[in-house]
This record gives structure tokens, sequence and C-alpha cells, in this order.
């Protein structure tokens, strides 16, 4: 794992909050924040008000800084707090990596469980509060990892899983004219197809970049929250109702740790359009620290809806008091037959009875609310866009070395394979991001089929 | 023979003389400490079935290429034999892909095969520490998980090197002859089965276990043509619990030369100026030139569509597709021509490079027609390539299929996890190529003698070498063919150069006790004259820029430089400062990435881990870690499926230390 550079991460749940917090650990800390900030910003342990510079945004914020060795992961660290917004929190990212990068500072988004590790390496916490951390994140990133998984079977999946098949059958040319000249039936790619095919990637990854759905886009879509006590099949629902695996199911109560948000698109009387659907952790009653913050962001969710799907399984007793915004669901109608008070809904989502009656209802309430996205929008993760837009810049590299090779004698041909192909390899890197690991094997693997190899 | 010895090496091949001699100089008084002398160093055994075979080129008669060639120039930047074998016997030296960069370089020689083989020899035999036993091995003996003595049946016994043989190859005028004899003599035979302890064995059983040879549908059991298989050894390993596999892979005929219309074919030629392989060439060459042989050519020809015709008609008779191997994939890079004409049934011609074998004999290779058909349609094919219409076949082409160890079952150090002591190297690796072997047989024998001395294993990073990239690579994933190095799996490949070699190793090579005073001191005296190089790079001003950022521009021709530079410098060590110079920003950024990563990989994981003990992790990671059982916390982050919050559970338990047991009851 790798230590030195200085990572962050947004450190608040997703959603409009009071408060968002932007958390940022590593050696760099205090100097990335002097390039956005127009304080100066010193290693001693204290609140400032500031603004950040964010282009023609002049933002206040408060600025927790905890010099190392005083701080939860050792490092030197720092909090960011400015209102809870997600657009502005994710925009404040972008800045500081751009900046980090410009400067050849190494920043980058932190790892799930990076903060923690870090505490353990430089002893800050105790063996058992590291195991327990480490073991609630391991989950929980097992569970983000078969999410994402899902996720990325979605059109972004698709899209990855595209750019990086273009990018890496580029990169078995490229290959292919360093490992293998010596073969008969290897030809080098030539400059200008070398740059035609980067430039065709770069264009879809910019495209896919400004049709990305920015998180202030997404504030103003109206939340339909899927609440209940754990294992009252919410996740169950809201798969179904979007047509497909996105939260992980399981008999498991408590199984949703996080909350999950997926578009969900409706017919209305003013044709199609779409609702954010949001999947939140079941109230529980178990009091440890984790499911008290897991609880705190379910509230949030919960305050910002515009309407709340109330799932009871048809053999509970349904015992919140109903308010105008709730409706109750009764769920597993498959396991459990009972007699409906007015206003509730029956629903098996496994047999699929009752769906088109929950999405109806969502359409009568929410018609004037719900708003029409362009049908190829993606929602972009910071991260996703961090990696998008990162590969993007590699493959601008490596379109730069091809083209000061040309200003040279040796036009044609590629005068710097080599280099060229270490900033597509990085440009790979980034995708495999968001399309899986594509390595050295999967080149050559290219190669042996495209080319005959072998004396 | 001695009944013990500090290091066996089992095998004589490019892995086993490796491994024999960087075991004899690590355990030789300079590998261990100032106060040691000659008499109690220790001593290394070679057992191999047939000595006189010690290096032989079973395939290729060449060394080096793309990514190989770098591996050679490890090798000797390491003390190794292998670079000073090939300058000495190299009879057509080209440096490959010199149109690119230099860090995609790649030197590489062909060899008058008899010669390198008993350079080899000769080499081992200048070790007086070294003994050539002439033997196989019957078993293994494990106790406790270490290994503590190998068993030879009877039969077996010491040769010593015909000096008059060596003497008749320094003349570089007739045909070599072998050093060691094939057998020993009636004397040195012992009778009884033997069994010699030894706490540290390194086997290299090449393409010899359980080795099934096919030319068509004749199946002949051995490793090569004329010799055994080693069919024990597969079974002694099974026994030991390891999990093994079956690799396939075949070598083409060879044909008379005279038989040929040789001058009507296109020529291939060498370098003009040859570079060669060791740092201590031509100074530590027996000739004291380089080249020492004569140079010479091949030639080149091609299958035509007619050949692809009967080979297509004859497919049922290869060994490949009638079935009749076991092993699921021959190697994708070195694949038979009936493979090229099955899945590149578009081509009509494909190249066939003709190599001679020796200088001295009409033998000729045939690159490229790698094949196991029955003989009569081999014969009947080459005939049909131009140029090779009366070819005398010498030695039909056959493919070999054999047993080797899955390799995530030995640590990047060579040794095996499960069997303290036993070190494997070489094709038992799941690996090809005589460099590849070369490699691992360094490692395994280096670190088979820092065992026996106490002193801790050695694991090249993968941004020092790329024997390092080659063993973590195999340690870390599931290989679905024989391993063979490109400069694609390197992600420091501007770094790991073959000109910049011995400043990656020489020094390290230097404290193991592998580099001895000759090479260490002319290591020294280059680094001078490449600081002095250096410093005229940054100083000398040319039209108001410094040479270094001069030579940066595409259009600058290297020969200029010598122009701007104070005192004559070798043309090398000047190339090489203008390779770096070019490579500046990135190799930053590549040094930036390393000394990132470093902290954590080379912190070890003990063996007392009990991966699938460990609270919380993932189900995956578990069984993932469980099976590759990585040594060190960089080995485990490369594993596919384990996270950075399973690396943090991993290290937990690791600080947490071993579980108590429960204190025995006291009475």
């Amino acid at each position: 794992m790798d230590v030195s550079s200085t990572i962050l991460a947004i450190a608040t749940p997703p959603g409009t909050s009071l408060r968002g917090i932007i958390r940022i650990s590593g050696n760099d800390t205090f100097v990335l924040i002097n390039l956005i900030s127009d304080h100066e910003i010193t290693a001693k342990r204290a609140a400032h008000l500031c603004r950040l510079r964010l282009g023609a945004l002049n933002l206040p914020a408060i600025i927790l800084t905890f010099p190392a060795p005083n701080s939860y992961t050792g490092e030197n660290s720092a909090e960011i707090q400015i209102p809870g917004n997600p657009a502005l929190l994710t925009r404040i990212i972008d800045e500081l990596l751009t900046k980090a990068n410009n400067n050849k500072f190494d920043a980058r988004l932190a790892e799930p469980g990076e903060y923690t590790a870090r505490a353990f390496f430089h002893e800050k916490l105790s063996l058992t509060q590291a195991e327990g951390v480490a073991a609630i994140i391991a989950a929980q990133s097992d569970a983000q990892l078969r999410a994402a998984k899902m996720l990325l079977s979605g059109s972004l999946g698709s899209l990855a899983h595209k750019l990086a098949d273009q990018l890496a059958a580029a990169l078995a040319l490229v290959e292919a004219g360093l490992d293998f000249t010596d073969q008969e039936d290897v030809v080098a790619i030539s400059a200008d197809d070398l740059m035609q095919k980067l430039t065709v990637i770069s264009q879809q990854i910019n495209t896919h970049l400004s049709r990305a759905v920015g998180s202030e886009h997404l504030q103003e879509i109206p939340w339909v929250v899927l609440a209940g006590k754990p294992n009252a099949g919410k996740s169950t629902l809201f798969n179904a109702l979007l047509g497909r695996e996105r939260a992980v199911v399981s008999i498991t109560p408590g199984t949703t740790r996080d909350v999950l948000t997926e578009p969900l698109t409706i017919q209305t009387t003013k044709g199609k359009a779409e609702v954010m659907l949001v999947d939140i952790a079941g109230a529980d009653q178990d009091n440890n620290a984790l499911n008290q913050q897991m609880q705190a962001v379910a509230e949030t969710a919960i305050d910002r809806s515009e309407l709340i799907l109330l799932c009871v399984p048809g053999n509970q007793e349904n015992c919140d008091e109903p308010d105008d915004k709730t409706i109750v669901i009764r769920t597993k109608a498959d396991l459990f037959q009972i007699t409906l008070s007015p206003e509730e809904i029956n629903v098996s989502a496994k047999n699929n009875i009752g769906l088109e009656a929950v999405r109806n209802v969502i359409a009568d309430r929410l018609t004037d609310q719900a708003i029409s996205l362009s049908s190829d929008a993606i929602i972009l993760q910071p991260r996703h866009e961090a990696a998008l837009r990162s590969s993007r810049d590699h493959l601008k590299e490596a379109s730069n070395l091809i083209e000061t090779g040309l200003l040279g004698e040796d036009a044609g041909g590629l005068s710097n394979p080599e280099l060229i192909a270490a900033s597509m390899r990085l440009a790979l890197n980034d995708l495999s991001q968001l399309a899986g690991e594509v390595s050295p094997d999967d080149v050559l693997g290219r190669i042996f089929a495209t080319f005959c190899i072998g004396k | 023979m001695r009944d013990r010895y500090d290091v066996i090496v089992i095998g004589g091949g490019h892995a086993g003389v490796e491994a024999a001699w960087a075991a004899a100089a690590a355990l030789s008084s300079h590998g261990r400490d100032a106060h040691s002398t000659a008499e109690n160093s220790g001593w290394v055994a070679l057992i191999t079935m047939d000595p006189s075979r010690i290096g032989q080129m079973s395939c290729n008669p060449a060394i080096g290429g793309l990514g190989k060639g770098q591996i050679v120039r490890e090798i000797d930047a390491l003390g190794g034999l292998m670079g000073l074998a090939i300058d000495a016997t190299g009879i057509m030296f080209k440096m490959l892909n010199t149109s690119k960069g230099a860090a995609v370089h790649g030197p590489r020689a062909q060899a008058d095969k008899y010669a390198y083989a008993a350079e080899v020899q000769r080499l081992i035999s200048t070790r007086n520490n070294i003994d050539v036993i002439a033997g196989t091995v019957d078993d293994l003996v494990v106790h406790n998980g270490k290994i503590i003595s190998v068993v030879l049946p009877g039969g077996c016994g010491i040769v010593k090197p015909n000096y008059q043989n060596i003497q008749h190859n320094l003349a570089c005028d007739k045909l070599a002859e072998m050093v060691y004899p094939a057998q020993p003599s009636e004397e040195s035979r012992s009778l009884k089965q033997q069994t010699i302890s030894s706490s540290a064995v390194v086997l290299t059983t090449g393409t010899f276990m359980r080795a099934l040879m096919h030319t068509g549908t004749k199946k002949t059991q051995g490793g090569r043509i004329n010799e055994g298989a080693a069919v024990g050894i597969s079974a002694t390993l099974k026994r030991l619990g390891f999990e093994l596999g079956r690799l396939k892979t075949g070598t083409p005929p060879r044909l008379a030369k005279e038989s040929l219309d040789w001058d009507s074919l296109d020529k291939q030629i060498g370098d003009d100026l040859p570079v060669a392989f060791s740092d201590l060439s031509p100074q530590a060459l027996s000739a004291n030139r380089f080249p020492v042989l004569e140079q010479t050519q091949c030639r080149l020809t091609s299958t035509t569509a007619k050949i692809h015709e009967l080979i297509r008609a004859n497919l049922h008779q290869a060994p490949m597709y009638s079935g009749q191997i076991e092993a699921d994939s021959g190697p994708r890079y070195c694949p038979s021509i009936e493979d090229k004409i099955v899945r590149f049934a578009q081509r009509e011609s494909h190249h066939v490079f003709l190599e001679p074998e020796s200088l001295f004999t009409n033998e000729i290779y045939c690159n490229g027609i790698s094949t196991s058909l029955p003989v009569d349609i081999q014969e009947k094919f080459v005939r049909m390539m131009p140029g090779c219409e009366q070819a005398e076949i010498l030695r039909f082409g056959y493919a070999v299929e054999y047993d080797m160890v899955w390799p995530h079952q030995i640590d990047s150090t060579c040794m095996t996890k499960s069997v303290h002591g036993l070190f494997f190297a070489g094709q038992i690796n799941c690996t090809t190529g005589y460099e590849e072997a070369g490699g691992q047989g360094l490692v395994a024998g280096l670190n088979a003698a820092r065992l026996v001395n106490n002193q801790d294993p050695i694991r090249l990073r993968r941004d020092q070498a790329y024997i390092g990239v080659m063993l973590d690579d195999l340690v870390t994933k599931t290989p679905r063919e024989p391993y063979r190095m490109f400069t694609s799996r390197a992600e420091h490949r501007l770094l790991l150069r073959a000109d910049n070699a011995d400043e990656r190793l020489t020094g390290l090579g230097r404290e193991l006790g592998l580099v001895d005073d000759q090479r260490f001191n002319a290591f020294e005296n280059r680094q001078i004259e490449l600081e002095q190089i250096r410093k005229q790079f940054d100083q000398v001003l040319v039209e108001g820029k410094s040479l270094k950022q001069l030579v940066r521009r595409p259009d600058f021709l290297i020969e200029q430089v010598a122009d701007y530079l104070n005192g004559e410098h070798k043309r090398l060590l000047i190339a090489r400062v203008v390779n770096e110079s070019r490579y500046e920003g990135y190799i930053v950024r590549q040094h930036a990435e390393i000394k990132r990563q470093q902290k954590a990989e080379g912190r070890s994981i003990p063996d007392w881990l009990d991966f699938q003990s460990i609270d919380g992790l993932r189900a995956e990671a578990s069984l993932t870690l469980a099976r590759f059982m990585p040594t060190t916390m960089g080995q485990a982050s490369r594993l596919s499926g384990v996270n950075p919050a399973d690396l943090t559970l991993v290290a937990v338990a690791i600080r947490r230390g071993p579980k108590q047991l429960p204190s025995p009851a006291v009475y």
C-alpha cells in the first residue's frame, strides 16, 4: 500500500446536509490547501475561517488543521467544512486534485479504508480498534465492490469497457512494435493511425464527461426514500423497481450499510421523467457507533425526501404514525396474505406483484417535481470522474509525444514508442478503475491474437 | 564424493549452472566474511545425468532478444556466467530494435552451440568448490518440513574436467570438445546407493520431469533426443504435497547445410560493431578479444501456400491436434507451424530463418517451423521451401510435454513455501527460455547459499531488474502458458535498460559476494567516467543550451556528442548518458512512484500467519491469500482480489503476533 501520497475524500455521507466535510491527510496537506485558500494555513492545530477560491467562486469555509502526529492518521491532516452541498464538495476535490497535479504534488482520492490503514501504521489506533474499523470497511467495500460491479454492468460500465477495449487494442499495436519487431508479421502502427485512435478515445471521454450529470443537477430531482426496519425488503423492492440488481440483497438484517441512490424513470402524465430512488439502512435498535452514524445518514435522507415508501412486511404491525408524505408498502405479499388498510399497497417484489401500483403512486404524487434527464445521461461518482479526467490527460500526453516526434526527421513512424506506450499504459490504468484491470498479459494476448508471433 | 554439501544443484541446464555458479561464489571466502579462507569455503554439488551436456542449447542456438537480452545483462551484472559464455562463443551479434529508444533495445547473439556448452563447462571447472556429479536423483528426503538430503542410485560419481579439451577449445579453430565426460570413470563411480546431506537443494528439472516426446504418433520417453526422462521426481514432489501441471513445447527440424542452396537465399547479417553482453568482455575472455569467434550469417526462406495445404491435410497426425498430448496449451508466442497455419489461416507464407548451430558442423536450425508432424510429412514440407529442395534432415522436429510445479508454490526467492531449503528454478516454475532459466538459477543459487550462511534471502524488486519482474509475476499471477519475458511486462521499462544493468545490480552483487574484484573495479572505473560525462552534459553549453537538453531533441545525432566532450570517452558510456538524458523526466516520475511503494513493498508476512483465521477478511481475499501465501505485503497487494482494507487486516494480524497456544496443563 502506498502511504506517502496525500489523500483526500468527502467525509460526509452523500446528499445534502447541514455540513459537508472534506478530509485530507498526508505530508502535503497544508501546502495543498494553501493553493486554494486566501488564508495562510500553518502547521498548527487551529480552526481557520477562510475563503476558498474555486474559479470565479469564492466560498467561505472552516478549515480545521491537525499537524502530525496529533491527528487521526498521525499525519498532517485537515478538515474542510462547508455547507453540505455535494456539488460544492466535489468541486473542491476537483480543484485540489487539479492544483496538486499542476504543482507536481502527489495527491489522490483515498481508497476505502485508507485513513484507518494510515492511522494504524502510524500507531494511532490500538490493534482492537484497527481490527474493528478495518473489518467494517472490508465488509463495506465488499458490498460496495459488488454494488460497483452491478453498477458497471450498466451504462457507465459498458462505456468504460468500450474505452478500455479500444485503448488496450491501440496499446497492443504500439507494444507489438516494441516487443515483436523481430517478427515478420508485425508492422508497427503509424503515427497518423495512432493519433487518430487516441483522438477518437479522448473525444469519447470528453463527450461523456460533458454529458455526465453533475451532483448539482441531481439535487433538483425529487427523492423517493425506501424506509422501514432492517430486513423489511427495502433493497429487494429497490432492485425490483429499477428492474436490475443494484443493491445487495441478503436475508441478514442490516445488509444495506450506506445510502444507495439511483434514478428511476416513471411515466407521468407529462411524459417520462426521473425521480431519485433512495435505499437507506434499516432503522435498527442496535446502538453501536457505526449504526448510529448510518442512522443519522438515513434520517437526513428521509428529511430531504419528497416521498417515503415505508416498507412493512405483511406479518408485522405498522407502528409508525402515518403522515402526508408516507405511503405504507406491505412487502413480502407472497409469504403473508393480509387485509390492507386503505392507502396501503401489497407488494411482492419476488413475484412482481404490486410494482406497477407503486410506480403509479410515485407518478401521481411527484408529476410536478420529476424532471427529465437526457436519455444518455450518466451519473458519475467523483472517483469515476477523476479517473476519466486523468485518463484523458494521459492520452493528451501520448498525443503530444506523437506530435513532438513528428517534428523530427522520423516522420511517419513513431519516434518515441516506448514513451507513448508509457503514457497509454497510465491512461489504461485510469480506466481500469471503472472497467476492471487490463494486465500486461491481456495486452500481450491481443498481440498474439492479431499477429502471427513466433519464429 | 562428499557425504555433505552446503548446496546441491540438481540439473546442469541454464538454470542449474547459474545456480551452482552463484552458490559457489556466495559460499566462497568473499561471500562469507573477511576471515574465511578458500579452505573453509562451502561446497556445491552439481548433479546431472550427463555432464558432457552441461550448458547445452536444446532448442534455438541463440542467447538474448527483446526483454531476454536485458536479463542476460542483469545476470552478468550480478556476476553470472551467461554473458561471458555467449561473448566467448557468439557467431552473429545483433542489437534488436535499434530504431526505437534505448529502453527497448535487445541484445541478441547466435552461438556456436558446441562452443557455448564447452565454455559453460570450462567456467564451471574454474570454481574449485563445485563438484560435478554424473548421476540422477532418486529421492529428496524431507524431515519436519526441511530438506535434509538427496538419494542417488548406484553408478553415480564425480567427473573431472578434461584440461586437454579446454586447451583444444582455446584455439577456436575446430569443433569444440566438451570439458566434462558423459559418465564418471570406473574408479570414481560408486556402486551403492548414496545419500548426500544438505540443507539447501536447488531443483532444475527443465523438460525432463515425466518427459514424453512426440513425432507424429510416435512417442518416446525423454526430455531431449537420445536422453532419458526423470520419472521418480514427479512422484516425489506430489508426495511432498506440490501441485503439478503439464506443459508442452517443441523444436524444429535441423538441416544439413551442404544440402541447401545456401547462397541463393536472402542474407541475415549481424552488427558491424557488435556489442558484448558482459561488462568484463573482452578482458575476462580467454581469447582477450571480442568477438572471439569468426562471425557468420543466417539465411531466410519461407513456407508456401502449398506447404500450408499439405500440413492442413495432415493435421490429424499432429499430436497437439489428435489429442495425443495431455498438456492443454503451448506457448502462444512460440507456436508450431501447425498452430500458425490453423490460427492464421489467411496467411500464405511464414518466414523461416536458417541459423547455423556451429561454425564447424553442417547443422542448420530452422527457426519458425517447430513441428511434431510425422517424419515423412516433415521431410516433404521442408523440401518445398525455396532453397531447401534437396534438404537433408539431420534431426526431425518434435514436441515434448513435461511436468512443472505451479509457481505460486515458490517465493520470489525461488525457495518453495512448503519445504524449507528446497529451491526451484527454470522450466519447473512454468517459464521458458535460457535467459529466464538463468535468471532464476542465479537467484535460487544465491538464496540457497544465503540460507546456509544464515543470511536473509534476497528478492529482486520489480523496479530493479527484469529478473525481479519475472519472479514477482510468477508468485502473484497464475500463468496460462510457459512464462517468457517481454519488455511490456515491466512497468518500469524505461529504468530497466540493457545499458544500465551494472548500475542497477553490480553494487548489490558486490555486497552479496557475487561480484569479484575484477568486475567491481571495472564497474567503479566506469562510474567515474560516467560521472565525468554527466557533469559535462550539465555544464557544456551549445547555443545557450546544455548538452543534456540538446540531446533530447529528436533530430540530434548522438555521434555529434563526442565533439563537445572533453577527453576521450567510451562510445557506449556516452550513449548511456544520452539515453538517460532523454528519459530523465519519465525516470524522475517513475522513481517517485517507486519510492512511494517501497515502504510497504518489503514488509514481510511471517510464516505463522494463517490467512484463513483472520477475522473480518472477505472470503475472496482470504481464499486468494491462502492459495498464494504471499511472503511480503508488496506481493499481497498485487494479488488480484485483495484490496487495501484486506491488507490492513493482514497488517493488524501480523502486528498482533502469533495466536498463543494454551499452555499445557500441569499436573
